[in-house]
Formats: C-alpha cells, structure tokens, sequence
C-alpha cells in the first residue's frame, strides 16, 4: 500500500484530545473532584531492611480529622506484575525491603492533618543488614532479601545458548572483550503518581494514573478480594508514563482499602519523591560483551554476560532480564550467541520497564564494542554495520520471526544526513560523528500472564447521526494511542477522524486491552480497530449500494460521503446510510479483536522477545567535547527510524524525537543514583536532571517505511526503539572527537577528563 | 483566612485563603482551575506556571495572599470562547502536545514571551522556556510551535 | 503536594513596619520571592512562627542608576536586572548573573535581597523531613556531625548566590537597616563583609536586620563578566561560577577583582590570583599561571553533585576564559 491511495493516514493528524489539553478542560486524575473527598497518604519505611515487630496507630487514630487508617495485613494477598513474581503486598506486612516502602496508609480530611497523622504511628523496626552492591548480593547467603531465593539474592539466573559458539570463536579473526556498566534512570513523568478510588453500594471504582488498567482491575479484585465485575478501573487523562505507571501499585490498593473502610471517596497524590522512591525504572547493568569477527567484519560470534540489579522486587523483572539477552540479535546477523544474564535482589527501590525496556544498556554496550572492533579491524563503522545487517524476511537464530526490516534504509540515511563520509574522521579535534543501530519489538506476543483471549478488542458503535464512537480498553498515556484510533477507524470508513470519538480505557465500558507497555498499541490495538471498522464497512456498504443503485465493489467513502467509483453524481451521507440502515433493522457496530500469531521456539525463555513485527533504526550524533571541562554537548543529532508506516507523521515525529532526547538525557545527565544508606541520591527535579530545552540539539527525525505485511496499513512500533541508538552513537562520537572509548553511562565530565588524562581505552 | 481580592482570567474575585497557601492550592481547589499543573510543587519542572500581571511566575511558590490586587491569568484563561489563542492553535497544529501535563505552563510561558518579543529567533525561545521540563516531546515541536505562533502574532494576540 | 507549615503572614508597607515586626518577633523571618524561603519550608527546614513579607515595601522597590553608581533596591526582581539596558551596559557581570539564575520564570519572582541573603545549600539539608529522617539529620538541622565531612566541627553547606560573586567583583556595599526598639538604624558595609565562612551562620546580619539594597559605585571603564559552571543549561544552582571585574589602562589590567562562587560557605575573593594580575599585562603565560592560583584557598567537601575537584577544576578553566574574554 502507498501512502498516498489513503485518505487520512501518513498526513499530520493533531491530536484529537490536543484542544482539551490546551485549554485546561482534560480531566487529569488529580483534577476530578468528587464531593467528600479524604485525602490519604502513606507512611513509608526510613529503612532500606528491616522487619516490623510492631505498628502502633492509636496516636493517629485519636488524632481529630483522621477518618481511617490501614495496615498490610489487612489485604495480605500478594500481587506483582509477572505472575511468576507476585511477591508484593499493598503495604508491607512483616518487612520492608527499602527505602520509601509503604508501610502504613492514612485518610484525613485534609493533607495537613493526614501527614500529622503519619508522625503520630509507632513502628517498632528490627534492622537488618542492607545489600546494594548486587555483586555482594549474589553471595549473601546470611542475608535474604526474599527467602524464597534458593541461592543468595539471586532472583533468576538466565541462560541462553543458539548456534556453536565454540566454533564460531574458533572461526573469528579477531576476538574482542569489553564491559560496560549502564547506571539507572528513572521515568520521571511529569505528571505524578494519582489514585482516587470511591467504594460506594459494593462497588469499588478507581481512577489512576496507570498504563494498565486491565491488570489493575484485576489486581485490585484479587487483592480486595472483590469480584472483577464489583471494580471498576478507569485511566483518565494521563501526564506521562514511560513505564513507570505500568504495573499495580501500593497507592492504588490502599486508596482502595481507605475507601472501603471509611464509606468516603479516598485520594492518594504523590509528591515528587515518592514518585522516585516507587521507581520501577531502568535496571543497572553490568555487562560483559566478546565477540568474534572475520577480518572484514563479519559476526561469527557473540558472548554476553549481564548482571541486573533489580531492586527489592520481581517488578517486570524477569521480562527485562530475558529481553537483554533475546533482543541482542537484533539488528544483526549473529550466527552463534551465548546469553548468561543474572537478576539479583538489593535493598533499593524496585526496577522494572521503562521506555525501550530490556534492550537499552544492550544496546549501549554492544553498539560501542562494534565500533570497538571496526576501530581494531580499520573498518569504518557504518560499513561493519552494512556487513552485518539483518534482512526482512529472515529468522534470527533465537527464532525472531522478521518480516519488513528497514535497518541498512536507516543506516543509510542517518549516516547520509549526519554528512558521515565527509565528517567521520575529518572533524577538528573536539568534534567527532558517531552512528548506531538498533531494533526492537512492536508488542510482545505472549501476554503477561497466559489466557486465550485477544491481546486487544475494539467495539465501535455508531450513533443515528452519524457518529462513530471507538471503544478500547487502550491507555493513552500521552503517546496519541486515542488518535491512532480515531485514525485508523477514520481511515477504514471513510470519515474524518478528528470527528471521531474515542473511549478508552475504562474496564466497565471498553473492551481489553492489555496496556501501554512493549509499544504494543499501534500494532495490537490498531489492528483490532481496523477489523472493528470493517465489520462496520461491511454492514454499511450494501445499504449504501442498494440505494444507491451500484454494485458493492464500486462503493467509496470519504470525508463522510459516500458514492459510487465512476458515478459521481450519486451521493448519500455515512448518516443517512447510518439511518437506512436502522430503518431496516441493522444496528451499525463492530467489533474487533487482535491475537499475534504463534511465534518464537520452544527452548526456556522462548517466551519473550517474539513479536508480530520489529523496528530497525540507526542514529547518528554529532558531538564537541570540551577538553578543559570535560562536557560533552550534543550538536545534531539524527535519528532514522523504520516505523513500517507513518499512519500520523507528525505524532511518529513526536514519538522519535521525545525518544532520542531520552536517552541523551540517560547518556549524559541522568543517574537515578542511591546511597550507602539506601536513600535516593536525587529525588527532585531540581537534582535528577532531566534535559532542559538548552540541553538538547533539535533532534531530526527521519521516518523509514518498511511497510510491515502485518500491521495496520503496513504502521509497526515508534516510541521505543527510537531511544535505543541515540545513547552508543553519542559514545561513539565521542571517540571520533578525542579519542576516548567510554564504557560506563551516564558519561560524566569527570569520566571525560580522567580518560583523556589516561590517553588510553579504560 | 485572608480576602484576597484579585482578578482572575479577567474576573475580579474575592477569596478567603490561608496563611500558608500557595496560588496553586487556591487556584487548584478554591476555584477550580485544575488547569494549572503541579508537578513538583518545589519550583523545580514549570508546570504550575501562571501568568502574574503579565509574567509567568510558579503558582507553587506564589502565596496565595500576595496574588491581592494582581492580574492572574491561567491556561483556561487564554481561549476566547471557541477561538483558541495564537499560541495554543499553533501548540495543537504542531504536534507540541503529547501527554499535555507540561502544557499549560509551556503555553502561558511563551505567550508572555511573545506578548513581549513578537519575533524571538529559537534560541530566544528555548531560553525563555527553559525553566519549564516536558519529559515527552523532545522540545522540538514546542520550539516549532512558538515560531508558527510568532507569525500570526500581531494579528492575532 | 508538599504544604507549607502553618505561619502567621504579615503583610507590612513600610520598611519601618516591618523591621519592628522583625525585631518583635523573634521567631519572624523575612519573606521576599519565596523561591528559596518557601521551598526549604516544604521540605520542612524552616518552621518560622511568622513569615513578614516584603513585598509591600517601597523602600526595597528602588531602583537607581547614575553616572556616579546605581542602588539596586533589596526587592528589585533578578528578571529586571537582567533586563536593565543600562545594569547590562555598565555592570555586565550583575546582568550575566542575574539572567543564569535558576530558570526565567524564577528570575521574574526572586529578589536580589533574596539572593544576596540566600540560604547555604548541601545534599544531605536540602532534602525532604523524610530524607534527613532517613538518612540521619545533621549540624545544619536537628543533628550533630557533619555527614558530608564527618570529622570536621563545622558545616560546609555551599553558598550558591549567582549574583553576589558578580556584586562583589564590582565593589558593591550593602545597605542594611535594623530597628533598635525606638528608630530605625541603617548602616552600610562593603559585601563581601556580610558573609561568613560557616554554612550554619552564613550571614552577619543582626537579628531583626534586613537588606535595604545594595550600591555600587560609578562604573567608569569597568570591564566584567560573570561564568557559571551547572549541569544543565537552566534550573540548576551554579557548582562553581566565577566574576570578574576590572579596568585596562594602557594595556595593563587595573583594579581587578576576581570571586569565586559555590566553591564554600560564603563567596571567596581570589586575593593570590588579584595581586598577580594588578598592573600586569595580559597574556596566555600568565593567564595559565593566574589559574593555579585559583581556588587555592578553597576545599569543597562532597556535598553537591559533581566532585570537589572537578568543581575546582571548573571555577579555574572558566576564570582562564572569562580573563581571556575580558582582557581581548
Ligand atoms: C529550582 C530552583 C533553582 C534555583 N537556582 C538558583 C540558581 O541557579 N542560583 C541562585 O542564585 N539561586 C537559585 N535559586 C534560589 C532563588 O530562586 C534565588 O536565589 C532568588 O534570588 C531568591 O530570592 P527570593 O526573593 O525568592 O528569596 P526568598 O526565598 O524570599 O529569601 C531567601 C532568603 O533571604 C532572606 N531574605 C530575603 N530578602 C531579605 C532582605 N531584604 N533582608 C534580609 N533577608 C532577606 C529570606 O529570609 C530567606 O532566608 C533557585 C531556586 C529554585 C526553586
Ligand atoms: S555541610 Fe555538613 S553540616 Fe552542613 S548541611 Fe551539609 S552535612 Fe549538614
Ligand atoms: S509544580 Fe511548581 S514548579 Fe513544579
Ligand atoms: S507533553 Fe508530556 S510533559 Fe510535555
């Protein structure tokens, strides 16, 4: 399909929900007001490991103005995202595991006599020894952040082993080895953490700021021990999320819990820091990379080791695990590969997803060995990576399935605009060019926990004037998934689609989807939407030809009109149809459900890393590194990204370029650092440094259309894999500058100038 | 309490505030105006920017009682009726709002710059929005946006 | 949210007024901008009974520039004296430095007086009442060591003022005002003298005293510039900054002044580095040599980001460019 035979999809589309946003009408969480309201709060742990010998609330509950107050025993079920890793509870019950763990919730008339109220509880702590050096936790075995670990604080060991490795190192030319250290970084949406739940005759309903209202809803009735069809989770407009609002959290559960028990609506707010102590962002990775190559570049084998360091709990932890090690074979053709990744418990706050989940720090360290060999073998960077590309239609060795690939499309031209031949090599020492690669999945084709069910539904019903209204259980989390909607609905009937309505996200009115998380909604809740809107084309087309008078086939539909290929002259409204339709018994509606196809082996682990479709995208950078100072400023940055199809160019835009100025925020400002004794290093905006419009070049984002056979109208994933690149070309391009190989993220002045100081690779 | 007289998005009010509270909280839940956005609550992301006689200033370190006998205009100030402002039409148009949270201080930001400086080159612009944090966008489209809305500024502001 | 504690607001509107607020109530303190005062209340540093506001004050509203000097009222907004053609014709480094405070939208709340008498800042105080709970209080606040130098006596809390490195250079003189239980005394006294090396007492101002403004003299000649080292390009507190005032006669550099900011718990003048350059032609050699002797007396402890050294390492390269850029 060409872009141009469609009526709507590749032309900027502004956001259907943009005019609310700019007026202040969106109904953020925090902004819905419902009359009665508690505020409530919780009462997190000072300690980083500790157990709870006691919790004495009476001084609080004598406190005028407090109307309830909640403990963890009083909801002792267990929750976690991963169904193999359900080892949270709603406030901790007989232990805490870090620093800014719920421990005690609270609901007051008002915040000032809420957080009175928290002063006034007794809990009698038993310290323990804390761990956070994950390379100590793997052998603690006298200190069990979870007794459930069989060996130390090893939470999983993951081994994966495709192809001979032993030969392919036999066969190389040339073997390299390097490791690599990726700190952490957290979300850091600017909209915080908000749960406002009202039990009432029941019926528990939940507004929050999630990505998932579906594992909510189900999370909340386990947990509550309500039945699904008693809860109600509803995601209102929401300020960002990045992964960091993608899992069920304490706060939701406990504005629950304080609702039920004092008959009133309960709303829980974080403050900035709490939203850091919740976290769930990136894990620290400490990698080890060998590979063996031919003496023209070509991989014959790689070796990666990866400890992670996941935190006090299971988060999404094991799926970060598994993708570090499974995405590695993109986007090159590696014909033996060794995986031996580790996840292991500390006592800091948990790490989970976060945008670009599993294959960030991957990435980064593969992508600069890379140009660590082409350095060693004199061969020039984008050359290695031509060498080496993956081609569309082909298995990788772990069994990815990839159809379209447009990766050496955005070599090409990434490198094309970064002026690459005329600059690598040729800049004044100070400024240098640098290039990467990456690719990543467009939704994980096995759901979180297994069920038969669709991975995601859309139900569209059309009203008597005409209207289209777009039901799915989609999260807009600020991505425009509501306006992907609209869009393709639009597009596969025939009707503008900023005239159409989207309702989402509510799991008492929309049908499931799975969530905002592995950049799964353009693909799934697309695809669904597109077969909702073709059931509603095919019970409106042969109402329009009867009465027209034309056979079906020459039926077209645009701006909401409908005629006749090569009979202009016969017209008749989408309404009118709408009402003819009526009038003969057929009511107007569709209903569509997307389920990938079966994918991926059979070997352990198998299970993630298959996705219907990947992105490919190469980026390249232009950097100046101050050798006095050691600041390395980023002056261009490029990043080309496969996209399949732009179904909204100037929404893919936004997607690439807030993804690229992420990761040069990880690169070279943010570490979401934690101290000796458990605290956060920085947990404000003012010392997490999240970049400033002063910080970042304007990124040029270029979109690269494979045009995937599967997605919908060819559209595959945008949003994360348009970070990954970004970060090893700036390392890259630092070499290129002064000649310096930096092997630990972020690059700190301070790195820069002890590497230069040493004149030599670390 | 206090009375703090003031003028709201062109409405002279009077309202009985707190010792303690900031112009946000009034804003926010004495009047209603959730538009405005706290982020942080600390001075440090620009989403509680609101326009103070004129000049953005942070609603969360604004006391409530020094808002008396000032002009305070919000995000759900700016529209007229259905006409959006200049600089919104122009955010919307350009792709400048993606989870919207930074949004209404970005806004209010730039339309004070433009209201002083019709023709900021982007330097000007991002320096003059630098104090507001959006985690979404990138910048690029903000910038972009500011530029478009720069053009039809005479006219339109 | 994080509300602020309860405090009784007064609102006077004369200078007079409000220093005998000031001096009535010991447990008053001074409101101007409310970017630094407000924030630390939050997070629970400050519990002032009463908070008197200055805002009202017309005395603290001048603003006055002439051939012989300029007063720069105590509650002048940082954006107007970013924005004062003439403050940035004759007093350069004052307008640099008033423009890289913060971030713009704080420039057009917070005061010079605010950022004269700003708050000492270090990580282990600058933090929520839950973080210090959790991590251990310290001498600044509810405790009793040092936790970013735990054998030494004192507090090392950095002094992160943009503007008073760049005020100092060009000689300003404070002028403060008290009342004394009948009358209001004034008395003025060269900047640099209101600091002290303590992060704890960072101020010699009387109890009850406030900052009526700051004078500065003529600005005949005067050449100056104001460098600030900080992790981004907006928002954050300097690391290291640097100002430099001076004049150039007959190629030589006169009267020259060099202060060093966020380098300790008040501004340091760089004497060894003044003394070398007065009367000296400008050169690179000498310039290379001037910059060893930067910071020579000062040690920052590790209590911001970035290391001790590297901030030092910063103030030098950025005094090395900012002579440079003065003396072309
Ligand atoms: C996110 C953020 C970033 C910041 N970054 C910077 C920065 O980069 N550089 C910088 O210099 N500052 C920075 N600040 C601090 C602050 O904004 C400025 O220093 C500002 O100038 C303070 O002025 P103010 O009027 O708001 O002071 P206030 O907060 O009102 O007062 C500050 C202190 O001075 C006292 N005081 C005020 N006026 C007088 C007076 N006339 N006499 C006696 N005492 C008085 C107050 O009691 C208080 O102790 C930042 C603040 C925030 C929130
Ligand atoms: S320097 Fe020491 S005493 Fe002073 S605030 Fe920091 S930790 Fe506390
Ligand atoms: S909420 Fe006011 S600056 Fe963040
Ligand atoms: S659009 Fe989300 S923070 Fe700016």
């Amino acid at each position: 399909m060409k872009t141009s035979s469609f009526s709507y999809v590749g032309k900027a589309l502004p956001r259907i929900d943009g005019v609310a946003k700019l007026t202040g009408d969106a109904q953020y969480t925090d902004d819905i007001h419902l009359p009665g309201t508690l505020v409530g709060k919780l009462l997190r742990s000072p300690h980083a490991h500790a157990l709870i010998r006691n919790i004495d609330v009476s001084k609080a509950e004598a406190l005028p103005g407090v109307r309830g107050i909640v403990l963890g025993k009083e909801a002792p079920i267990c929750f976690g995202i991963l169904p193999r890793a359900e080892d949270e509870n709603a406030l901790a019950i007989d232990k805490v595991r870090y620093v800014g763990e719920p421990v005690v919730g609270v609901a007051a008339v008002d915040e000032r006599t809420a957080l009175e109220a928290l002063k006034l509880v007794e809990v009698d702590y038993e310290l323990l020894p804390a761990l956070f050096d994950p390379y100590e936790a793997m052998t603690r075995e006298d200190v069990k952040i979870h007794k459930e670990s069989e060996v130390a604080n090893i939470e999983r060991r993951a081994t994966l082993e495709f192809g001979s490795v032993e030969e392919g190192f036999a066969a190389a030319d040339h073997i390299r080895e390097d490791t690599f250290f990726k700190a952490a970084i957290t979300h850091a949406p600017i909209e915080t953490h908000v749960a406002l739940a009202n039990y009432r005759d029941g019926k528990m309903t939940l507004w929050s700021t999630t990505q998932v209202p579906h594992y909510v809803h189900k999370a909340i009735s386990r947990v509550l021990e309500l039945p699904m069809d008693r809860v109600r989770v509803i995601k209102p407009t929401l300020g960002g999320g990045f992964g960091g609002k993608g899992e069920p959290f304490s706060y939701e559960f406990v504005a629950c819990m304080l609702s039920r028990k004092c008959g009133r609506p309960v709303k829980i707010v974080h403050t900035r820091e709490e939203v850091f102590m919740s976290h769930r962002g990136r894990h620290p990775m400490h990698m080890k990379l060998r590979t063996g190559v031919k003496k023209d570049g070509t991989i014959t084998a790689v070796e990666f080791q990866n400890l992670l360091d996941g935190g006090s709990y299971g988060s999404y932890g094991l799926v970060t695990l598994y993708y570090s090690g499974q995405l590695l074979t993109l986007p090159y053709i590696l014909p033996a590969y060794r995986f031996d990744g580790v996840r292991v418990f500390t006592n800091k706050p948990a790490c989970g997803a976060l945008r670009g989940h599993g294959g960030v720090g991957p990435r980064f360290a593969f992508e600069v060995h890379l140009d660590r060999i082409a350095t060693d073998l004199g061969i020039d960077p984008v050359e290695i990576r031509q060498k080496n590309a993956l081609k569309p239609n082909t298995m990788t060795l772990n069994e990815l399935r990839i159809t379209s690939c447009g990766f050496e499309e955005c070599l090409e031209k990434a490198g094309k605009a970064i002026g690459w031949n005329e600059r690598r090599g040729k800049l004044p020492r100070g400024r240098g060019v640098g290039i990467a690669g990456g690719g990543y999945v467009s939704g994980a084709n096995n759901a979180i926990y297994f069920n038969p069910m669709p991975h995601s539904s859309v139900n569209i019903s059309v009203d008597r004037g005409g209207g289209v209204t777009v039901f799915c259980g989609a999260s807009d989390i600020g991505q425009g998934s509501d306006t992907m909607l609209a869009l393709v609905a639009g597009e596969t009937l025939g009707i503008r689609p900023d005239t159409i309505k989207v309702i989402s996200a509510d799991t008492d009115t929309t049908p499931v989807d799975l969530g905002s998380y592995s950049s799964r909604v353009t693909f799934m809740a697309g695809n669904a939407c597109r077969s909702a809107a073709l059931e509603v084309r095919r019970k409106i087309v042969p109402i329009i030809a009867e009465k027209l008078g034309v056979p079906e086939e020459t039926v077209q539909i645009k701006d909401g009109i409908a005629s006749a290929q090569g009979h202009s002259e016969k017209t008749l409204t989408f309404a009118q149809a709408v009402v003819l339709a009526e009038s003969k018994g057929t009511s107007i509606y569709g209903s569509g459900g997307y389920t990938p196809p079966k994918l991926g082996g059979s070997y352990r682990g198998a299970g993630v890393g298959p996705s219907p479709a990947y992105s490919f995208g190469a980026h390249a950078a232009e950097v100046e590194v101050d050798e006095e100072t050691g600041v390395v400023r980023v002056l261009k940055l490029v990043a080309a990204h496969d996209l399949g199809l732009a179904l909204n160019p100037l929404a893919a835009e936004g997607q690439v370029e807030g993804a690229a100025v992420n990761a040069l925020g990880e690169v070279l400002l943010e570490n979401h650092d934690i101290t000796d004794g458990g605290q956060h290093a920085c947990p404000s905006l003012l010392e997490y440094k999240i970049p400033t419009m002063l910080d970042v070049p304007d990124v040029e984002a270029i979109l690269v259309e494979s045009v995937d056979p599967e997605g919908p109208f060819g559209a595959k994933e945008c949003g994360e894999g348009s970070l990954h690149p970004s970060i090893p070309a700036v390392v890259n391009a630092i070499y290129d500058a002064v000649g310096i190989w930096l092997h630990d993220a972020p690059i700190t002045p301070e790195a820069v100038l002890s590497a230069l100081k040493k004149g030599e690779q670390p | 309490m206090i009375i703090v007289q003031m003028t709201v998005n062109g409405n002279p009010i009077e309202v009985g505030v707190g010792d303690e509270e900031t112009l946000l909280e009034t804003l926010r839940q004495r009047l209603g105006l959730t538009g405005t956005k706290q982020g942080c609550d600390l001075g440090d992301c620009g989403s509680c920017t609101v326009l103070l006689d004129g000049k953005p200033v942070l609603s969360c370190l604004t006391l409530a009682a020094d808002a008396q006998g000032h002009e305070i205009v919000t995000i759900e100030g700016l529209a007229q009726g259905e006409d959006l402002h200049p600089v919104q039409r122009a955010f919307h148009e350009a792709g400048a709002v993606q989870c919207g949270f930074c949004t209404p201080g970005m806004v209010l930001t730039a339309k004070a710059l433009l209201d002083t400086n019709p023709n900021p080159d982007r330097e000007t612009i991002k320096g003059a929005l630098s104090g507001n944090l959006c985690r979404c966008t990138g910048y690029v489209k903000i910038v972009n946006a500011v530029e478009i809305a720069a053009k039809v500024y005479p006219e339109g502001a | 949210m994080m509300p602020l504690p309860r405090f009784k607001l007064e609102r006077p509107q004369s200078l007079t007024e409000a220093l005998q607020l000031l001096g009535e109530f010991p447990d008053a303190l001074p409101l101007a901008g409310g970017t630094d005062l407000l924030v630390s209340m939050k997070q629970g540093l400050y519990t002032p009974g009463r908070l008197v506001d200055l805002k009202g004050l017309k005395e603290l509203a001048t603003l006055e520039i002439n051939p012989e000097g300029a007063f720069l009222g105590a509650g002048v907004k940082l954006s107007t004296i970013r924005d004062n053609c003439l403050i940035r014709e004759r007093y350069p480094a004052l307008s640099e430095a008033a423009g890289v405070v913060a971030s713009p939208n704080i420039q057009n709340m917070g005061t010079l007086g605010g950022n004269v008498c700003l708050d000492t800042r270090c990580w282990y105080f600058n933090q929520s009442e839950f973080w210090r709970n959790s991590k251990g209080y310290c001498l600044k606040k509810d405790g009793d060591i040092c936790r970013a130098a735990p054998s030494a006596k004192r507090c090392f809390a950095v002094f992160s003022s943009d503007t008073v490195p760049a005020l100092i250079a060009l000689g300003a003189r404070a002028e403060l005002a008290w009342w004394d239980g009948e009358s209001t005394i004034h008395r003025e006294i060269p900047l640099e003298e209101l600091y002290r090396e303590d992060g704890i007492h960072r101020i010699a101002l009387k109890r009850g005293e406030l900052l009526v403004g700051v004078r500065l003299p003529a600005a005949h000649g005067i050449r100056s510039g104001y460098l600030k080292y900080r992790k981004r390009g907006a928002i954050d507190y300097p690391l290291a900054s640097v100002a430099v005032a001076m004049r150039m006669k007959d190629g030589t550099m006169r009267d020259v002044r060099v202060v060093l900011g966020a380098l300790a718990s008040s501004p340091v003048t760089a004497s060894e580095a003044m003394e070398l350059l007065e009367g000296a032609q400008p050169s690179p050699e000498l310039l290379a040599r001037v910059t060893e002797l930067i910071g020579k007396r000062t040690s920052p402890v590790k209590n911001q980001a970035g290391s001790p050294a590297h901030r030092k390492q910063m103030a030098r390269v950025y005094a090395q460019r900012l002579l440079t850029r003065l003396t072309a």
